[in-house]
């Protein structure tokens, strides 16, 4: 922040740190409003009980990091650095010190557990509200959150469409009727519920509550029918006398009648009518009006949706439940549920031992409803003066979040009206540190004209708030730099004639849609202008991630004819079309893959092309043999590295673009398969490749959303002529009326045409997306510091006027401020053509020259891995082994206790009588309740017959030197091995034994032969036992009790 | 606790246990992987000596010991008076019905997370002694859990469980079971007031209990910070293999985040110590302590699935995964018929399958038959009917579901390796284990037996064995007094250390307080990350600290914990990047560029499908070439309902058999409404049986009835504007016959022609937009109706016949004005592409010339990557990845994005 000399709104600075006052802090761009968030976390924090009263929410992670980390800083300069003589500075410290004593007193410790300050996204915010109360939530546990849903909108979409065959009668027949509404075509019925499960954030508050009310609704429809009318009165010419109507439709019929068809001023409309501002578009805006009632058909399929709606709801919760997983909206819903009702809140203090205090919130101008219900909910029952603030920043002009559910209406609101029960002081800084006085002067001056006058809430419209440039004025800072329609190729190359001339300063190309740059950057490449493109290049369209996007649909499925084709196209193969064709052009339904093995197909061939495909077959031979052993990416990549896929690739960037890819896979891949291919590619089109790292920073490319929050030294805006080309139709259109009324109206029957209510409403979107076009266009000027270059085309009418630029492009609201410049160019040739392939690469072929391929492997560590030491028995899981086993295990145990009790006092009736033990014993070992009895029986049986056995009650007996269940450790071949040895004893002459139970049974009759087997299966084993012991002199044992068996041998 | 307590030097220790047997000396831990360290470093030393064998150091983790007292006390006399221990899957499922139990699981709820959580506080609740009874419950989640928790105490009562364990057999310590004479505790830095009155327990019985020391290392501690969480990972990676080479063998590296960044660690770690591991994996120096839940091994995951597919629908995708599953039989001999039968299902599924729709999908498949796979369907099939319907219990269930496995031929044929093998291992144990559910559940269907299972496999974590490796990758919790020669800890920003304080949901944060559960309380939180942090500073001669500067977008700042620490470098460390394989490999290649836009010439005019390959050869010579000579087709994704494709092939049913039947206009101005409607009902029934041959899933049921009523709807109002033209008659339908141009031959279908007044108008009936602009200028986009234009049938209209809702009408081009309403005249379009016809001779003449001109490129094998409208053409193309426009055009080929971040 500058020296206060010249800082016009110091005092209200100041007044906004106040901790006992709520706040809402209009902060224009350069305003330096994070610093004074900052001030007023420090300004609280020495106030507060515990940091944790205290929540600061940003709008990013980003957002978040950094202004913990300037909180940190600010503590740590006033802990270690003397205080600062620039007086902004000097707040800051001062701010800070008081913190730390409180800190200090309080031992908070702040400084060791940054997470003790909340400074948090909201979703972050929800997350750990929920996490802390699962049940009020409704959660059971918290779900993962996850950013794209969308996989999750479809399916529930299907489920509830898949109600029509098997579900309730009256969900079927609405069902029915939706599919009917859409020409049956349930592929579209699947989008529309997918889209509306999308966007619910903004209708399901209203729509969960009971079926709607027609006479509500309609009452909706009067509403603002009256109110355009009302405005088309307010703005009547004084000196025209106005019809005395008493009924608005006569007011609209006869306002009406003011205009053409065509919605132009009809000759015969009175001069002192059309000479008043904004007529045109009032009076254009009562023909679209929707009708005071709704037609049968319309409130038919009206109410069929909103019956539907909730289902959808309910089906989206339970796949969300199902897959553990949620998006924000309904973690979000969650904290609300987790919150209590607004009347009877949760007590926050009971549930999380500590009740927020103080709220802050950044880019408030960009919250959604949701999150504005959150805050209301947090904030209920706050009494003013009772000690708790809410610090509301944001800056209205700068909202443009509009696609991702923000409201601006709802800063308005809040700064009209506070929010909930709370109310906010109002706070306008208008300083701007960042921009040359030039700058702030021309803004002040267009946005004065391009923005709208007053707020609208209903079209989403905020005035322009002027700012006072704190930098000195330096001459001429804004260029707009007129282009005629078609001439994209010389705006391209003025871009580069800009970029070069700034010189070493900080330049940045913003767009608002990545294809305005279809034409720039090509020209900066030709120029020989290396720039830093932050998500601006699709990675998609890099060749390695369409090389290596082939080999994981190849790997994927033997039958993707298309991928296998790439596979063998692609430079580490390059078969040419001679080749291709004469391995794979035999229309006979097999794979590539088989052809590839066909070795009569191979005959045709040339040679270079056999070994290209022996190259490539040998590669993925392994693959397949390997298939769905490890993740799909490892399976990739080791293919791509194998048959040289790094040496086929164009810059070293490519290889990081190829780590994106992989990293993507794997995050998309499950078990080494990737189940919807289709989404998968979708999902892709998300990614962007990363900017070239060796480029100089001083030139950047991103687009305007991007570079919020950003400065610059030169901003150069192309292709403001430029529309979105977005404008997908929803299954109904909702939105609420300055009253709080209801505005619904139904998507056209398929072939029908638009609802009015329907197209009333999409024309206040359309309005409201104008509005925002504004907004975007002040962002992108007030990025920069220095020089603002504003380029577009126009189109000039036969007379050589400049035409007004298409609707929903930047340019339009432009216009009034630039027409001027765009007068007066010359005509020239169109070149409207389409950008083509070069005819030089139209056959082009990128081939790896494989004779000379090779490459040395980087060494490994000498390091050699101990002999793998797992024996492998024959896998056969069949339930009766398994209880076999569980019953050795009891018996094994039995033998040992006996053993140690030297089988004094052990005999058949103690073992009968201890019969429910082992049946407990059996239990606790996980014998199934219908085999209890047998397995008892075999148990008892076992233990039985050795202590009546002569070689049991021997062996059972007391020895000398006698261990039971020995354990041992030693190594074997270089591993770790422990052995257990069942019994080990010195007998009577002082033979040594080694010998193990085995519990086998045997049903059958040779049982000898059994014994004989089991002996030759165990003989290693017991070997071991011995070599290891160093008692090769032992004789070893093996004892049978189920069989009265017994082997020995030396 | 006591300080009067024992402490045993390590070599104390070591030395006792030398003793063997006979010292009676336990030593436990707080984890299994100290136990396991302990015990390595015992055998090291054993070893060192010389020895060839020893006895068995009893080293284990506290739980595993209470756990052996009381099964001593079970197989002791009294036994008969301990309740059974629950397994933790029986304590689960337990919780679980005791949640469901109450009323609150709604489809919503998540009965089994919410187990999870219950079974956490349970145990805390117990370790801590935190008063439950007492205390009211503050809010909702309390109360709900109290009720839980009574719920499932009654439930399983006469058992106990884990959380209880040390209590029951604390009590029962003195009836005379076997225990040590001492008890030594190692590396247990948190002692539960429960653990404290077992240990009162365990020395009143006669059991000394002492201490061992922790690691007393004078070492070297560096802090070093890199870029980003990657860089950590990767210099991480380099050091062990510096410090590897330097002959040390026990080195840690300590993760964090190890639970989410274990594929990533793991791939730098192989990458650095074994560059030619990504191409020939084999044993690697490391290993990761964390397992992987069992379900998500392939393996496992298509058994679950196979399970699935004898139940309910399934996903598509998961029936095409089983389909080409390595792990059912015969899926080696038939891998290439059954990705075939695949991709043959792909058009005909929707989105959910049933088995019997599989099995009669795959049975009717033609040229693609998989004979072993139907067998083998055929039999779950039959396995399904036979044993898995009904209420079963869960011993039944899990023999049941053994044998659906058996009989398709689980686990495959392909010889199982060793991670698989031992998947199958813990799968088996994993089934033994779901039996044993009895214990606390009743019968069940096989649904809910399918899906409890499936959790089971979701919660069991499973980490294949490895052989013994010198570094050892960790998280925060099992590193706590292990010993190292080298240690390197990650991760270690601000955000991420000391972990905030997480009290538990169920119970009263005050009595989690006030009990002293360390993580309850951000003070008591930040002390005992601290004493960790202390405890890895003295844990190895070299102990490294290391932090990210920034994450994604994010700054972050180091850990408060470790800032006091000297910062270092990597150079200062000695660590050098280690080669890597990629680089080599990028170095070794040299790419070439050659020309070759051209494939052979035809050998032959006949060519397979039909006009379409005119119109693809006009958008883009190289797509002609791919799908035409090459048949490049993609996969289809079964989606619901019917695709465009089917619905226009109905709609083209119908009006054929709809004009079969009435012939001309005359006819059709004859019929009543009524007879119309039949009419066009018997036509529909007509068309949807013979589209149902293909999709009979999707044409079903209500949508069925759904379907045919739309048809008659739409082939009424097409009638009825039909009506409206004047006098025709048809003469074919669906016209079948070869047209050549160019020396190319297709089979060409058209879909009507009329006899008019003058001459005969061509129809093709379009349900989408359609426009006569793709008629015209160079490489048209819809060839079809000028192909038959030309096939001298004295043609005077070309229409398209738009069949659409609401914009039913012709759309043509015409000799004549008002021959066929809609159908006008070339010169009336005021288009540029349309100014060079000056009448429909010249219009004609153009098309000749241009099919000509098409059909001769692809006969010459003319195979340009040149799309006609540059990304336009593209966008909507399938072969990207063929043709590698991307490397070839500047302009971007996906679709164009919109605003965003
Ligand atoms: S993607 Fe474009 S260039 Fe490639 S084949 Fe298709 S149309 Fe031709």
């Amino acid at each position: 922040m500058n020296d206060a000399l010249n800082v016009p709104d110091l005092a209200e600075r100041a007044r906004a740190l106040d901790p006992r006052g709520s706040f809402i802090v209009q902060a224009p761009a350069g305003s330096g409003k994070t610093e004074l968030l900052i001030q007023r976390v420090l300004a609280l924090l020495a106030t507060v009980e515990r940091p944790e009263e205290i929540a600061a929410i940003t709008f990013t992670i980003k957002a978040a990091a950094e202004m913990r980390l300037r909180v940190y800083q600010a503590l740590s300069a006033a802990r270690h650095e003397a205080r600062p003589d620039a007086p902004h500075l000097r707040r800051t410290w001062d701010l800070a010190a008081a913190a730390l004593v409180r800190n200090d007193a309080l031992g908070w410790k702040l400084e060791e557990s940054a997470e003790r300050l909340r400074v948090q996204t909201i979703d972050a915010l929800c997350a750990s509200l929920t996490r802390q109360m699962p049940v009020l939530s409704r959660f059971g546990a918290q779900p993962e959150s996850v950013e794209d849903a969308s996989a999750m909108y479809v399916e529930a979409a299907r489920a509830l469409l898949a109600q029509l065959e098997g579900g309730e009668a009256e969900a079927a027949a609405d069902v029915g009727r939706l599919l009917g509404h859409v020409d049956n075509d349930a592929a579209k019925a699947e989008r529309l519920l997918s889209d509306m499960l999308a966007s619910r954030d903004h209708w399901m508050r209203k729509l969960l509550h009971g079926p709607v009310d027609r006479d509500r609704l309609e009452e909706g429809l009067r509403e603002v029918r009256g109110e355009a009318v009302a405005r088309v009165q307010r703005a009547w010419p004084p000196g025209l006398a106005a019809p005395e109507l008493e009924d608005v439709a006569a007011w609209i019929a006869h306002a009406s009648a003011m205009l053409t068809e065509a919605k132009k001023w009809r000759a015969a409309t009175p001069q002192g009518l059309k000479d008043v501002p904004g007529m045109l578009d009032l009076l254009r805006e009562l023909k679209n009006l929707p009708p005071a009632v709704f037609d049968a058909g319309q409130w038919a399929a009206l109410e069929t949706i909103v019956r539907l709606a909730p289902r959808a709801l309910a089906e989206l919760q339970v796949v969300f439940a199902r897959r553990g997983q949620a998006d924000f909206v309904e973690i979000s819903q969650g904290a609300l549920r987790a919150l209590g009702p607004e009347d009877e809140p949760t007590d926050l203090l009971l549930a999380i031992d500590y009740r927020i205090r103080h709220i802050l919130v950044d880019e408030f101008q960009d919250t959604s409803h949701s999150q504005f219900e959150l805050l209301k909910r947090l904030t209920s029952g706050w009494e003013p003066g009772d000690g708790r603030t809410l610090f509301l920043v944001g800056d209205p002009m700068q909202s443009i979040y509009r696609f991702r559910e923000a409201e601006v209406a709802l800063f308005v609101r809040a700064w009209k009206d506070g929010l909930g029960g709370v109310r906010l002081e109002p706070v306008t800084l208008s300083a701007n540190f960042r921009s040359r006085g030039g700058i702030v002067e021309w803004v002040n001056a267009s946005f004065a004209r391009i923005m709208p006058p007053a707020d609208d809430v209903t079209r989403g419209a905020v005035r322009h708030s002027p700012s006072h440039a704190i930098h000195a004025h330096e001459g001429h800072a804004v260029h707009v730099h007129p282009f005629l329609d078609g001439e994209n190729g010389a705006l391209g190359a003025h871009v580069t004639r800009i970029v070069r001339d700034a010189g070493d300063a900080s330049v940045a190309i913003l767009v608002r849609n990545r294809g305005h740059l279809r034409e720039v950057l090509p020209r900066l490449r030709e120029a020989g202008l290396a720039f830093r493109a932050i998500e601006i290049e699709p990675l998609g369209d890099r060749p390695v991630v369409q090389d290596l996007l082939a080999l994981a649909r190849a790997l994927s499925h033997l039958a993707d004819r298309i991928a296998w084709l790439a596979v063998l196209r692609a430079p580490w193969c390059a078969l040419d079309l001679a080749d291709l064709t004469a391995l794979c052009g035999a229309h006979d339904g097999t794979t590539v893959w088989a052809a590839m093995n066909d070795g009569d197909r191979l005959v045709p061939l040339s040679g270079d092309g056999r070994a290209r495909v022996a190259r490539v077959c040998a590669v993925l031979q392994r693959a397949l043999d390997d298939r769905r052993r490890s993740s799909l990416r490892t399976a990739v990549e080791r293919a791509w590295l194998a048959l040289g896929g790094p040496a086929c690739v164009e810059r070293d960037v490519d290889l990081d673009d190829a780590d994106i890819f992989l990293d993507h896979l794997e995050q998309s891949e499950s078990e080494g398969a990737l189940d919807d291919v289709a989404a998968f590619e979708r999902s892709i089109e998300k990614l962007y490749a990363l900017p070239d790292l060796e480029a100089p920073e001083r030139l950047q490319v991103m687009t305007i959303h991007k570079a919020k929050g950003l400065e610059f030294d030169v901003v150069i805006v192309p292709g403001l002529d430029e529309g979105t080309g977005r404008d997908d139709r929803r299954l109904f259109m909702w939105m609420e009326t300055p009253e709080d009324a209801l505005l619904l109206a139904p998507i056209n029957a398929a072939g029908a045409d638009d609802d009015p209510v329907y197209r009333f409403m999409r024309s206040v979107e359309r309005q409201k997306a104008d509005h925002e076009n504004a907004r975007l266009l002040y962002v992108a000027a007030t990025r920069a510091r220095r020089d603002l270059h504003l380029l577009g085309c126009a189109k000039v009418d036969e007379h050589g006027a400049a035409q007004e630029p298409p609707k929903g492009s930047l340019l339009q609201k432009l216009w009034p401020v630039v027409c001027t410049e765009f007068g007066g160019l010359a005509a020239a040739r169109r070149d409207d053509r389409l950008p083509g392939v070069p005819a030089a690469s139209q056959g082009a072929l990128r081939r790896l020259d494989i004779a000379t391929f090779d490459f040395e492997v980087p060494p490994a560590v000498a390091w050699s891995a101990p002999g793998e030491a797992l024996a492998r028995t024959a896998l056969e899981f069949s339930w009766v082994g398994d209880t076999a086993r569980r019953i050795g295990s009891v018996v094994h145990r039995r033998l040992q206790r006996i053993a140690e009790d030297e089988a004094r006092g052990w005999n058949r009736a103690r073992i009968e009588r201890e019969r429910p033990a082992l049946r407990r014993e059996l239990t606790a070992r996980g014998v199934a309740a219908a085999e209890l009895d047998r397995a008892v029986e075999r148990a008892a049986t076992a233990l039985a017959q050795a202590l009546e056995d002569e070689r049991g009650r021997w062996l059972l007996g007391p020895q000398r030197n006698a261990r039971n269940e020995y354990r041992i450790s030693t190594v074997i071949d270089g591993v770790r091995a422990m052995l257990v040895i069942d019994r080990m004893f010195d007998d009577a002459d002082g033979t040594p034994w080694i010998v193990d139970y085995k519990a086998s049974g045997h049903e059958g009759a040779d049982v000898e032969r059994f014994l004989d087997e089991e002996q030759a299966r165990y003989r290693d084993q017991l070997e071991r036992y011995a070599r290891t012991l160093g008692r090769s002199d032992a004789r070893r044992g093996l004892y049978f009790p189920l069989l009265k068996g017994w082997r020995e041998w030396s | 606790m006591p300080q009067q307590r024992r402490l045993l030097s390590r070599p104390e220790l070591f030395h006792l246990l030398a003793q063997g047997h006979a010292s009676r000396l336990a030593v436990l831990t707080p984890n299994a992987r100290l136990a396991q360290a302990l015990q390595r470093d015992f055998d090291r030393a054993q070893q060192a000596l010389c020895l060839a064998a020893w006895e068995t150091a009893d080293v284990l983790p506290f739980d595993a010991f209470v756990a052996r007292l009381w099964e001593e006390a079970l197989y002791s006399a009294r036994g008969a008076s301990l309740p059974l221990l629950l397994t933790p899957i029986q304590e689960l499922a337990a919780w679980e019905d005791a949640v469901r139990a109450s009323g609150i699981a709604d489809p919503v709820f998540s009965a089994p997370a919410a187990a999870v959580q219950c079974r956490e506080a349970w145990k805390l609740s117990h370790a801590w002694h935190v008063g439950l009874r007492r205390a009211e419950p503050a809010n909702e989640d309390q109360a709900a859990w109290l009720d839980w928790a009574s719920r499932y105490e009654r439930a399983v009562k006469g058992h106990t469980d884990g959380a209880r364990l040390p209590d029951v057999v604390g009590r029962s310590l003195d009836l005379g079971t076997p225990k040590p004479a001492t008890v030594a505790l190692a590396g247990i830095d948190i002692v539960t007031p429960q653990m404290s009155d077992f240990l009162n327990a365990l020395s009143a019985a006669g059991c000394e209990v002492c201490d061992v020391a922790p690691p007393e290392i004078e070492s070297a501690v560096a802090r070093v910070e890199l870029t980003q969480y990657r860089d950590e990972i990767e210099a991480a990676a380099a050091w062990a293999r510096a410090r590897l080479e330097r002959g040390s063998t026990r080195i840690g590296i300590v993760v964090p985040d190890l639970a989410r960044s274990r594929a990533r660690v793991a791939r730098a770690f192989a990458a650095a110590l074994k560059p030619a591991h990504a191409l020939t994996p084999g044993p690697l120096p490391f290993d990761i302590s964390l397992g992987e839940p069992l379900s998500g091994f392939p393996i496992v995951g298509d058994a679950l699935r196979l399970l699935e597919l004898a139940g309910p629908a399934v996903a598509f995708e998961h029936a095409s995964r089983l389909v080409r599953s390595p792990f059912i039989g015969g899926a080696e001999a038939e891998i290439d018929v059954r990705a075939r039968l695949d991709a043959w299902l792909r058009e005909r599924s929707g989105p959910r399958i049933t088995l019997e729709q599989l099995l009669a999908l795959a049975a009717a498949a033609k040229g693609c038959r998989a004979g072993r796979l139907l067998d083998l369907l055929a039999a779950l099939a039959a396995a399904r009917k036979a044993s898995l319907f009904g209420a079963k219990s869960a011993p039944d269930w899990a023999k049941a579901f053994s044998e659906a496995l058996r009989v398709v031929g689980f686990p495959g044929e392909r010889a199982l390796d060793s991670i698989e093998y031992q998947a199958m291992q813990r799968w088996h144990t994993l089934l033994a284990e779901f039996g044993s559910l009895e214990r606390v559940t009743g019968k069940m269907g096989y649904a809910e037996a399918c899906r409890r299972l499936a959790r089971i496999a979701d919660a069991a974590i499973f980490q294949p064995e490895s052989p013994e490796v010198p570094i050892r990758i960790l998280g925060v919790l099992e590193s706590a007094g292990l010993e190292f020669d080298h240690l390197w800890v990650m991760g270690l920003t601000a955000d991420a250390w000391p972990l905030p304080a997480r009290p538990n949901p169920f119970l009263p944060v005050r009595a989690q307080r006030a009990a002293g559960i360390p993580q309850a309380d951000p003070a008591s939180s930040l002390e005992l990350d601290r004493r960790i942090t202390q405890g890895w500073r003295r844990s190895a001669r070299e102990v490294i600290f290391s932090h990210a500067r920034a994450e994604g977008e994010a700054e972050l700042a180091p850990s408060p914990l470790i800032a006091d620490v000297a910062g270092s470098s990597l150079e200062a460390l000695g660590v050098a990047a280690s080669p890597e394989l990629r680089a080599a490999i990028r170095g070794g290649g040299r790419i070439e560029t050659v020309d070759d836009a051209n494939a052979p010439a035809i050998t032959q005019p006949e060519q397979r499908g039909g006009t379409g390959l005119f119109r693809d050869q006009a958008a883009c010579p190289f797509r002609g070439y791919a799908r035409r000579r090459v048949g490049a087709k993609p996969l289809e994704t079964p989606r619901i309902g019917l695709d465009p494709r089917d619905r226009g092939n109905l709609l083209h049913a119908l009006l054929a058999e709809a004009w079969r039947d009435l012939h001309d206009s005359a006819a059709l101005h004859a019929r009543t409404p009524a007879q119309l409607g039949e009419l066009l009902d018997r036509a529909a029934g007509v068309a949807i049986a013979e589209v149902k041959r293909k999709r009979g899933d999707a044409l079903s049921g209500r949508f069925e009835r759904l379907e045919r009523e739309r048809l008659v709807r739409l082939a009424t109002d097409w009638l009825a504007m039909e009506r409206g033209r004047p006098d025709f008659q048809v003469l074919a339908t669906e016209d079948a016959r070869p047209l050549t141009f160019g020396g190319v031959t297709v089979k060409a279908r058209l879909d009507r022609m009329d006899a008019i007044a003058q001459g005969r108008a061509i129809i093709d009936y379009k349900t989408g937009e359609c426009a006569t602009s793709s008629w015209l200028g160079e490489r048209p986009e819809e060839p079809q109706l000028p192909m038959y234009a030309l096939a001298g049938m004295d043609v005077s209209v070309v229409a398209f016949g738009q069949v659409k809702v609401g914009k039913m009408g012709f759309k043509g081009l015409a000799r004549e004005k008002d021959l066929v309403p809609g159908a006008n005249l070339v010169t009336d379009d005021r288009s540029r592409a349309a100014s060079k016809y000056r009448d429909w001779n010249q219009l004609v003449e153009g098309w000749r010339v241009e099919l000509e001109r098409i059909g001769r490129a692809f006969a010459a094998g003319d195979a340009r990557v040149d799309p006609k409208r540059g990304p336009l053409t593209c966008v909507n193309c399938d072969q990207h990845m063929f043709c590698r426009i991307a490397e070839k055009a500047a302009f971007g080929v996906r679709k164009g994005d919109e605003t965003d971040e």
